[in-house]
């Protein structure tokens, strides 16, 4: 261990008993658990990983991260609602999936919004639509005439989001799609540098290979452009007035005691505030850390649910 | 029992479990879709169809390879109470409460009686384990 | 290829005293708690990942490496002593590792799947040291199609492998995949056959269905035979001739072919995302049975049988590594156990990790030939002390690991749920194998069925109702013409066999 890392070490240490002295109140029995709601390698694995580790040192508290994938979030939330409010779990998912589900299966999930106590938000996802370089279009008007062209294009989705505002696009343009259901992000991307699929939806996992110029956007998915790429734009301003804003938010079962969901709220803060937090997230999704706080988080979702339900007609 | 018996008990077995499946099951237990090639409800239609047709060809030709009286069945139950019943007492007492008792009653069952393996196997084995998982590795015991 | 020089610096960062050691405690960790009934690698490189965050990124991979590397060599003691693997491919081994060791020959048959083992891992570490950008190509054309036709020769080879009435094979594999269409499906995102339970939404979970088919049922029958005097759990003849404590090499040499079939077979699977270890181990046993000149010895301890199942289930996951290093692509749960290592130490997978970080990734390649040298070293001393063990009483043995399976699944799928789940499949397997339904098929079906239903998915959505689209997948149609002519071979030959019974 060199002596640059001894002293971080010791720093760590020292930051430890501040915050304790802070947070006395409130600690949790035994280990914090933060259920991950996707599987191990991908962007949310990443954030709720770097989270856990800086909290575990800020705090002293025992944090351990846990994948619970299933249905995009839903198998973990469902979990944390029907399970005690005592502090000792906190969920990291994505509003997306989770909304497109509650409108379109209400009432059969388990949950609803008013299951959770809410903490916070680590950042907003910029999703895209991303084509080979080599592919013969450049946006999705490009892409439309070139599903036309050959009967149908197939494109490579991982949540059920995305199939849905490629299938508004379906409608309004008369294109064709063909739609190839994958495990995530990184089965798109291998899907469209194989050639089996025209074009996949990516956030994060491509970035590499946007810079080595392998892969090119078509479209931000978001309703506003990505910072990395500012000269794409947005399926709204290619004349689709649809978007999905994936947001990635902490929430902890309904009814968690004021005390807990305060301590749990600032350490979460105070995590995602830390250099280490905010450099791993740049890195793995290109976006900044954004925290709405709990009062923020829950109007997101309750904004969203209304969004998403007239977005996908229901 | 005989072998060509077990097979054709067998065979009615997996005929009324493919029906069940199909006619009742799989339409409660998946939705329905409107569109898309392979709906939540195809691919296990298919299976149950598969396992009755299997039903039915051994039903009709048992292979008799299979000899279920051989097993001991009553002695194998036996053990497996324990297990559920430790289960159920490890929901409600925790693995540390449990897990010598349980030992030791399973090597209790299977003649053991010598004390310095049942203390071993009750004490010793359950006692490690704690050390290693919630001492060491610092996670929940069950 | 980043230069000479920028290799020879990896390489050497890797014999670092700080690395080594962590090395040598990676492997001796993975291969100790491997060999522990009731858990695997996967859950020791998950339980590993948080002690790596405070080590620099080689010294925190390379510690992953070995445990991953040791958990492989691990996963074969119980399978072989004890006859209960805790993983579908250490299954494999067991067919004839166990038989093996009931002779009498413990310390022979660990050996023969250390040796073998390490063999194909060598083997594929070789391979993506030397040619992982090639075979990442390779990986990348083979799409949905192809994925699919090699799912359907994957079954065909492997329902020929199990019990004697085809009839019940084929019963095996629907019950197998029936269970694995547990949990959301793939195109809707609906949840399926839950009965309202929320922990099933991402199906069964898996640990709890591969130990309590695999490793309970086979407890409870042992348990269920034991008689009024107490017998050791395996016995070790005194004053054992070396012949039959110690592999040679004449032994060794003579599975070579077996060996390198297994590690060639193991190779490409590992470097197709997603498919695994259990199929690659399976296949290279079917294979090896169906070259063999004595086929009959297969099931009774063929030395032949250890070699197939090890050196293909180990070269998985050096392979696993060419998607998951050129791709950022996780080919299985412990390289995207990895791939999350890499990221909090801010490492990206990709096209630019070899120019970027040339140093780190050589200095990975050479831990993970050093962790196979540690694996022969520690493996030696470690199955000397493991059978020691297993020669204690059988209840002692039988309650010790039947308590380390529930303490092992709980850790893995998170309670007692996971414990329950455990004991409906050991009860469903004992019911399965009184009445000849192999339940070792059962398994592999399971593990498949959610790749196949999704390569099923993917390939309707990519023909577009036009069957005739097929022919522009020349080699997945040569896949599937494959497996139908194995299919109808098998079942041709095992009806004659069964005639002449």
């Amino acid at each position: 261990m060199t002596l640059r890392k001894t002293l971080a070490a010791f720093a760590a240490a020292a930051g430890l008993f501040v915050a304790g002295v802070a947070q006395a109140e409130w600690a949790p029995k035994g280990n914090l658990t933060l259920q991950i709601g996707f599987g191990a390698g991908g962007s949310t694995d990443t954030i709720g990983r770097v989270v856990a580790k800086v909290m575990k040192e800020q705090t002293g508290w025992n944090v351990i991260a846990e994948n619970k994938p299933g249905g995009g979030g839903v198998a973990m939330f469902a979990g944390i609602a029907n399970r005690p409010a005592d502090g000792s779990v906190v969920g990291l998912g994505v509003n997306m999936p989770i909304l497109v589900n509650l409108v379109n299966k209400p009432g059969e999930l388990g949950f609803d919004l008013d299951s959770f106590d809410y903490l916070g938000t680590a950042a907003r996802a910029q999703l895209g639509l991303f084509a080979r370089a080599d592919a013969p279009f450049d946006d999705v008007a490009g892409l439309i005439e070139y599903a036309k062209a050959n009967g149908a294009a197939p494109l490579a989705f991982d949540a059920k989001p995305q199939e849905l505002a490629m299938r508004q696009v379906m409608a309004k343009s008369g294109a064709e799609f063909q739609f190839l259901s994958t495990k995530g992000g990184a089965e798109n991307l291998k899907l469209v540098l194989g050639g089996q699929a025209i074009a996949g939806f990516e956030a994060g996992e491509h970035l590499p290979f946007l810079e080595s110029g392998e892969i090119k956007m078509i479209a931000s998915m978001n309703n506003t452009r990505h910072n990395y790429a500012p000269d794409t734009p947005t399926l709204p301003e290619q004349g689709y007035d649809i978007y999905v804003d994936p947001v990635f938010f902490f929430a902890a079962a309904k009814g968690t005691p004021e005390d807990a969901r305060m301590a749990l709220t600032e350490a979460l803060a105070a995590a995602l505030d830390s250099e280490e937090v905010k450099t791993v997230v740049m890195n793995s999704l290109k976006s900044p850390i954004e925290n709405m706080g709990p009062e923020g988080t829950e109007k997101m979702l309750r904004d969203g649910l209304v969004n998403v339900g007239a977005l996908f007609g229901k | 029992m005989q072998a060509k018996t077990s097979d054709r008990l067998l065979g009615l077995f997996l005929i009324l479990l493919g029906v069940l499946f199909f006619v009742s099951i799989i339409p409660w237990q998946a939705q329905a879709a409107d569109y898309g090639w392979l709906k939540p409800r195809t691919l296990p239609r298919i299976l149950a169809v598969v396992l009755g047709l299997c039903g039915l060809a051994l039903l009709i030709r048992p292979p008799g390879d299979a000899r279920p009286g051989r097993f001991y069945w009553a002695r194998a139950m036996l053990f497996a109470g324990v297990l559920v019943l430790g289960l159920a007492a490890m929901s409600w007492l925790g693995f540390v409460l449990v897990a010598p008792p349980m030992a030791l009653l399973l090597m209790w069952l299977a003649h053991e009686r010598r004390p310095l393996w049942l203390l071993l196997g009750a004490a010793g084995m359950p006692a490690a384990i704690w050390f290693t998982v919630a001492v060491l590795l610092d996670r929940p015991l069950p | 290829m980043p230069e000479l020089s920028v290799i020879l610096a990896g390489f050497g960062d890797a014999l670092a005293p700080i690395n080594l050691l962590f090395i040598l405690f990676g492997v001796a960790l993975g291969q100790f708690v491997g060999a522990v009934p009731g858990i695997g690698p996967v859950m020791a490189t998950a339980i590993a990942i948080p002690f790596t965050f405070g080590m620099d990124p080689l010294t925190g991979i390379a510690f992953l490496v070995g445990v991953n590397k040791g958990g492989l060599v691990g996963g074969a003691i119980p399978a072989v002593l004890l006859n209960t693997p805790g993983t579908p491919d250490a299954a494999a081994t067991a067919l004839d590792g166990y038989p093996l060791a009931k002779q009498g020959k413990p310390l022979k048959a660990t050996k023969m799947a250390l040796f073998s083992s390490i063999t194909g891992d060598t083997f594929s570490d070789i391979v993506l040291i030397t040619v992982s950008a090639p075979m990442a190509i390779l990986a990348l054309r083979m799409g949905p199609v192809e994925v699919l036709g090699l799912m359907l020769l994957a079954f065909a080879v492997i329902a020929g492998l199990m019990g004697q009435s085809l009839v019940k094979g084929v019963v095996a594999i629907a019950l197998g995949l029936m269970a694995a269409m547990v949990g959301t499906d793939p195109e809707h995102g609906s949840p399926r056959l839950i009965f309202g339970n929320y922990e099933l939404y991402d199906g069964l979970p898996l640990a709890s269905v591969a130990i309590g088919m695999l490793a309970i049922s086979e407890l409870l029958k042992r348990l269920s035979e034991t008689r009024g005097t107490v017998r050791p759990a395996i016995t070790l003849p005194r004053n054992q001739p070396r012949a039959d404590r110690s592999v040679s090499w004449a032994e060794y040499w003579g599975c070579r072919f077996t060996m390198l079939r297994g590690a060639v077979i193991g190779t490409i699977l590992g470097a197709l995302p997603g498919i695994g270890s259990t199929a690659a181990a399976f296949m290279s046993y079917a294979s090896a049975r169906q070259a063999s000149k004595e086929p009959e010895s297969f099931g009774k301890g063929s030395l032949h049988g250890i070699a197939a199942s090890e050196s293909a289930n180990s070269s998985v996951m050096g392979a696993n590594m060419i998607p998951m290093l050129t791709l950022g692509i996780p080919g299985s749960v412990s390289a995207a156990l990895i791939i999350s290592a890499f990221m909090i130490h801010g490492i990206q997978p990709g096209p630019f990790l070899f120019s970027q970080q040339g140093q780190l990734v050589y200095g990975l390649f050479g831990a993970m030939i050093i962790a196979n040298l540690i694996n022969l070293w520690v493996g030696q001393l470690g199955l000397r002390f493991w059978v020691r063990v297993v020669s204690a009483p059988e209840p002692f043995i039988f309650a010790s690991a039947l308590l380390m399976c529930f303490v092992g699944v709980a850790l893995a799928s998170g309670g007692l749920f996971g414990i329950g789940v455990m004991l409906v499949f050991a009860l469903l397997a004992y019911v399965m194998s009184a009445f000849g339904i192999s339940v070792v098929v059962f398994i592999i079906a399971f593990f498949l069925g959610p790749r196949l239903e999704i390569s099923l998915s993917q390939t309707l959505a990519l023909l577009n109702g036009q069957p005739q689209k097929l022919l522009d997948y020349p080699f997945a149609l040569v896949l599937m013409a494959l497996a139908l002519v194995t299919a109808v071979a098998l079942a041709r030959r095992r009806d004659t066999e069964s005639e002449t019974r």
